[in-house]
């Protein structure tokens, strides 16, 4: 097996460029041709994070993460649904001693049950392997327990006014990154796709050349399907025998 | 190495003809000004030379210097963490000066180079997600910049390999070039520095540049 930080390698290799200015453009072509050619465009998942604010209430956005549909933080053991504001600034200047400034206000909240009527269901997940199957949070609009905002530059979100102890995101995971892993055989599908869509936008590179990783790409695609559609010798005899019957010969 | 004091004192004995009188007329200075423009044109041609033979990545290596030592800082107005650069850059077409950011034990895991403007696009890219090992940067004047290094990593340490300009470097710094180079860069610096003489056809009484 091997991932796509390995294809993205070979590409560079093929490409005689040691240098590391190509390698998120050569990455995302490869993300591009995994998610088109090897997943077959796959649904994005809905996957749950539990993850822990740091000093001063910023959690970085998981890689895989396309967009996020609700956070939540425990209070007292029970989840309370956090409120979106845009308009609080995200904690990240120092101060001369190098210490973080607190813009945004990191008070512990007071909440209580008062106005938490509405329920909201989470979706099912796992957590260190156990099943959550059934999970709901309070909260909602003007919040006693508390805010976050999004800050898509630095992928991260800012929380105030929580304790700092966990928070949980649900979000919609594309289920794939540098990481994501495929198999062997598919290593020269997402390699020539790379090498086809960077062709493809190539304003120096010949028509000629163009063509030929164009043939190349879709060959090894074909290649790929092939081999993973074939027939194994079970399925071959279960088809032979599915049409035989010990009856009379005619 | 030669160093950049070495070459303008060879420079300054040689256009006085082997021998330094007492009221040389060309000041050291002005030579270390000649040094600096003329080197830094030899290195932007030369390079540039040797990636049209290859392509953007085949810089020879003779060219690049690696700086194992170099600060991250914090860039509170706008809130980013940024380094300075060693060395002054010579110009190259797409950054191509500016050869790998890493820290300082990880070479296996170079941190992709982006554009200055493009974190919009690579925020919307799977590729752009921030990875834990890896943080791309994008290059402004003579400071780095990195989109998704967390400010508590202000204060360490990384490496750049970059190829080095001769502008900006000390009297007693060598003199970033490979050793077949000097030669040319100090026959360029002395051509620069000649006393202008009119050729013979133009030969007037005015004038007491005539030979």
């Amino acid at each position: 097996m091997k991932n796509l930080n390995n294809v993205v390698a070979l590409v560079a290799m093929d490409r005689e460029d040691d240098s590391a200015s190509g390698y998120q453009r050569y990455l995302q072509y490869a993300i591009h041709s995994y998610k088109n050619d090897l997943q077959f465009r796959i649904n994005p998942a809905v996957e749950v994070l539990y993850a822990t604010p740091n000093d001063v209430g910023i959690v970085p956005m998981p890689v895989d993460m396309e967009k996020y549909t609700k956070i939540a933080v425990l209070i007292l053991g029970e989840y309370y649904t956090l409120t979106f504001n845009p308009d609080m600034p995200i904690n990240n200047r120092l101060d001369s001693c190098g210490d973080p400034i607190l813009d945004t206000n990191n008070g512990t909240c007071t909440c209580n049950d008062d106005g938490y009527a509405t329920l909201y269901p989470w979706a099912s997940h796992w957590r260190a392997g156990n099943y959550v199957g059934e999970m709901y949070s309070k909260g909602g609009g003007i919040n006693k327990a508390g805010y976050y905002n999004v800050d898509y530059k630095n992928r991260q979100f800012q929380f105030s006014s929580v304790p700092f102890s966990e928070v949980v995101i649900e979000y919609i995971s594309n289920k794939v990154s540098a990481q994501s892993v495929i198999d062997d055989a598919a290593v020269d599908v997402v390699r020539y796709a790379v090498h086809y869509q960077l062709a493809l936008f190539d304003k120096k590179m010949t028509q000629a050349d163009k063509e030929r990783l164009q043939r190349q790409y879709l060959q090894s695609a074909y290649d790929y399907r092939v081999m993973k559609t074939l027939l194994t010798p079970d399925e071959f005899m279960d088809i032979i025998y599915r049409s035989s019957s010990s009856g009379v010969k005619r | 190495m030669l160093t950049k004091k070495a070459m303008a004192e060879t420079i300054q004995l040689q256009l006085s003809g082997g021998r330094m009188q007492a009221g040389n007329h060309i000041d050291i200075r002005d030579v270390y000004n000649v040094i600096d423009m003329v080197g830094d044109t030899l290195i932007a041609n030369e390079v540039l030379q040797s990636m049209r033979e290859s392509n953007v990545a085949g810089v020879d290596s003779d060219w690049i210097k690696t700086y194992d030592n170099v600060l991250l800082r914090y860039d509170e107005r706008r809130g980013i963490v940024y380094l300075k650069l060693p060395s002054r850059r010579v110009s190259l077409p797409k950054d191509a000066d500016l050869r790998s950011v890493c820290w300082s034990q990880g070479d296996n895991v170079l941190w992709p180079k982006e554009t200055p403007g493009s974190a919009w696009m690579w925020s919307q890219l799977e590729a752009g997600a921030s990875q834990s090992n890896m943080f791309p940067w994008y290059p402004e004047g003579d400071q780095l910049y990195f989109r998704t290094m967390p400010k508590a990593f202000t204060g360490k340490k990384v490496m750049v390999r970059m190829v080095p300009a001769v502008t900006g470097l000390a009297e007693s710094d060598p003199l970033p070039i490979p050793a077949q180079f000097t030669t040319v860069l100090m026959e360029k610096v002395s051509a620069f520095l000649r006393p202008q003489t009119a050729p013979a056809k133009m030969t007037n009484d005015q004038n007491p540049n005539t030979k």
